[in-house]
């Protein structure tokens, strides 16, 4: 078990140093030249070189990225942004709270509507109920997030008046983009929750349970959920990870002051070292958040457990 | 060999008393999926979809109906005349969405055939050799698929310039982790099978037999995965759009017209709301399509 666990964390360093390196090079190779935006055309030749120097962008774009990784690692300091002229790690983590406020919120309404949604589908699998729920889980797929956005911004918030249409103040003002991103992953949710109850009503077990006279909603729930469970919290795992990655355009609908926008403004204004910092760090929270999920993964199922268990076994045989 | 096959059949087909039937597998395929009503309905939105967006340049005046401005028709609300309403520059918004399709599905289609000539061959190189080589691939594509999509297709289109060409290299790009996985998970499936040995065996040359034996046994789960990949590439590219990071402005993409009609959004929501309808129904056509094909292909189905 230990060993799995390292060899997970083992695999997401190349990960973490690969992204990092292909968005570090792509971002400051295709920005150009930083100086330009910042209002260096007055300047002369040497106070340009100097300009740069203290930038450290004289040095070859390896020799940047070796440095700013190292920063990274020793210090957690991602540089200092060329236009806002703030450290990125403290704009990023002033951001945070929000984007994980957000995610948290769609998580749990994604959660609240599709889990039930899936096991009603299951209960009653090909009634016309299920055949709905399937098409409407279809269609949550097929909704452009942002389009929903905005929607809901028109009813709830310009006609009916009674929720924020922006901002990040109070209660309130989550409702709107919360339900906006947790029904786009609705879809999926709902199809895990339904497919895997699917795989466990049909199973020997259940009819056990009903034969012993189990009341329904005893064997659904206590019986059928219990063993259904480990896909649907690896899809629940899964849908916050996206929730935190993915709310770059809801953010932007409902100027939600996330990670998301704070991305989109800076690439607006040519901002390249928030960008590159913002979706390094970005990167790292939702493979840590995902690799948590197999572990736990692991955890709960048995049989990924027995195969290490047998593996060590297997070892102490020889 | 193959004559004694036919008359094995022959004498099975004598022995039951069978009428001579025999469905290749392409038709197959269309007689379980005509039986499905959703995926029908789709397939008949994704053709006239297809229809709309070839002749949309002999349907339509792009100077005229298209670009031109006409004052004197700002703003109105939906009629019979213009049944989306009129947007800003007074142009008929009904005419702008339906020319939009063409934006949107050039774009998804490129997209995906981009990702699909990188990822297929790749993929089913990396499942067949195995060993290094598809270790390090297989690494690569973790890190392609760490970053989230739109985040991946943000970077690349900011870092190219933000047009129509662009987003297209983009979202090609960004797609191919997920198609490559596809592949290579279904390349292990086959790749063990005894008609693959047996290619194996009579000396068959290594390209021949992944070109003309182990890639048609994936095509199934490739042929699913690549419908779904334009449904997801059209959304990822009208978000695009309406961060201003993909087709610019006079073009009437749908995710542009979104965004151009999200300034208007108090007055005049009709705006808004027709693009997004047309980008809806045009990706759950897209999904039921995909839906329908996996259920029409999967062996373990049939009945």
């Amino acid at each position: 078990m230990h060993k799995y666990i390292l060899k997970r964390i083992l695999m997401l360093i190349p990960v973490i140093f690969g992204v990092s390196l292909l968005v570090f090079c792509i971002m400051n190779v295709a920005s150009g030249d930083v100086t330009a935006v910042m209002g260096a055309e007055e300047l002369d030749a040497q106070q340009l070189y100097e300009l740069k120097e203290s930038l450290g962008l004289n040095d070859p774009l390896l020799v940047r990225y070796v440095k700013y990784m190292w920063n990274l690692i020793t210090k957690g300091d991602l540089g200092t942004g060329y236009i806002s002229k703030e450290p990125v790690m403290s704009l990023f983590l002033n951001r945070f709270p929000n984007t994980l406020k957000l995610a948290l919120g769609s998580t749990l309404v994604c959660v609240i509507l599709s889990i039930p949604l899936g096991i009603y589908s299951a209960v009653h699998h090909g009634s016309i109920a299920d055949n709905v729920a399937m098409v409407g889980a279809l269609l949550g797929l097929s909704i452009p997030n942002f389009w929903l956005g905005l929607v809901l911004i028109v009813i709830f918030a310009l006609r009916l008046g009674w929720l924020p249409s922006e901002g990040a103040v109070g209660f309130k003002s989550i409702i709107l983009p919360a339900i906006t991103i947790g029904t786009g992953f609705m879809a999926s949710m709902t199809r895990v929750t339904r497919s895997s109850m699917l795989d466990v009503i049909r199973s020997d077990y259940l009819r056990t349970a009903r034969a012993k006279g189990a009341p329904e909603r005893q064997v659904i729930y206590k019986h059928a959920l219990k063993n259904a469970l480990i896909p649907i919290i690896t899809s629940i795992g899964e849908t916050f990870a996206t929730a935190l990655g993915g709310a770059v355009v809801t953010e932007a609908v409902f100027s939600w002051p996330g990670v998301g926008r704070l991305i989109i403004d800076s690439i607006r204004s040519r901002d390249t070292m928030v960008v590159v910092g913002c979706i390094i760090m970005k990167t790292i929270v939702i493979s840590v958040i995902l690799l948590i999920v197999d572990i736990l993964y692991a955890f709960v199922d048995p049989r990924i457990k027995s195969h290490y268990a047998r593996a060590r076994k297997a070892k102490i045989d020889e | 060999m193959s004559k004694n096959k036919k008359e094995v059949q022959d004498i099975n087909r004598k022995a039951t008393g069978e009428k001579a039937k025999g469905r290749s597998q392409g038709a197959e395929v269309w007689y379980r999926m005509r039986k499905n009503k959703g995926a029908m309905v789709g397939l008949v939105v994704v053709v006239l979809l297809i229809l709309l967006a070839v002749f949309s340049d002999v349907i339509f005046d792009y100077s005229k109906q298209i670009a031109g401005i006409n004052t004197k028709a700002r703003l109105l609300p939906p009629s019979w005349e213009h049944p989306f309403g009129t947007d800003g520059k007074g142009r008929d918004l009904f005419v702008r969405v339906l020319y939009g399709t063409k934006y949107s599905l050039t774009i998804g289609v490129v997209a995906t055939l981009i990702s699909t000539l990188i990822a297929v061959p790749i993929g089913a190189l990396a499942g067949y050799y195995g060993g290094f080589f598809e270790n390090v691939v297989m690494r690569i594509m973790d890190m392609l698929s760490a970053v989230p999509f739109i985040l991946m297709g943000i970077v690349v289109v900011s870092a190219l310039g933000a047009n129509m060409m662009n987003l297209i290299i983009a979202l090609g790009i960004v797609g191919i982790p997920k198609i490559c996985r596809m592949t290579r998970a279904a390349v292990l499936t086959v790749k063990n099978q005894e008609y693959i040995e047996s290619a194996r065996i009579i000396g068959l040359k290594e390209r021949d037999i992944i070109i003309k034996h182990v890639l048609p046994n994936c095509l199934s789960p490739i042929i699913v995965s690549i419908t779904l990949q334009v449904a997801t590439v059209i959304i990822s590219a009208s978000s695009l759009s309406f961060l201003g990071l993909g087709v610019p402005a006079p073009s009437p993409e749908w995710g542009a017209l979104l965004s151009a009609g999200r300034d208007e959004l108090r007055q005049h929501a009709n705006l808004t709301l027709f693009p997004g309808l047309a980008i809806m129904i045009t990706v759950l056509a897209l999904n039921l399509m995909g839906d329908g094909l996996r259920d029409a292909m999967d062996p373990k189905l049939r009945k």
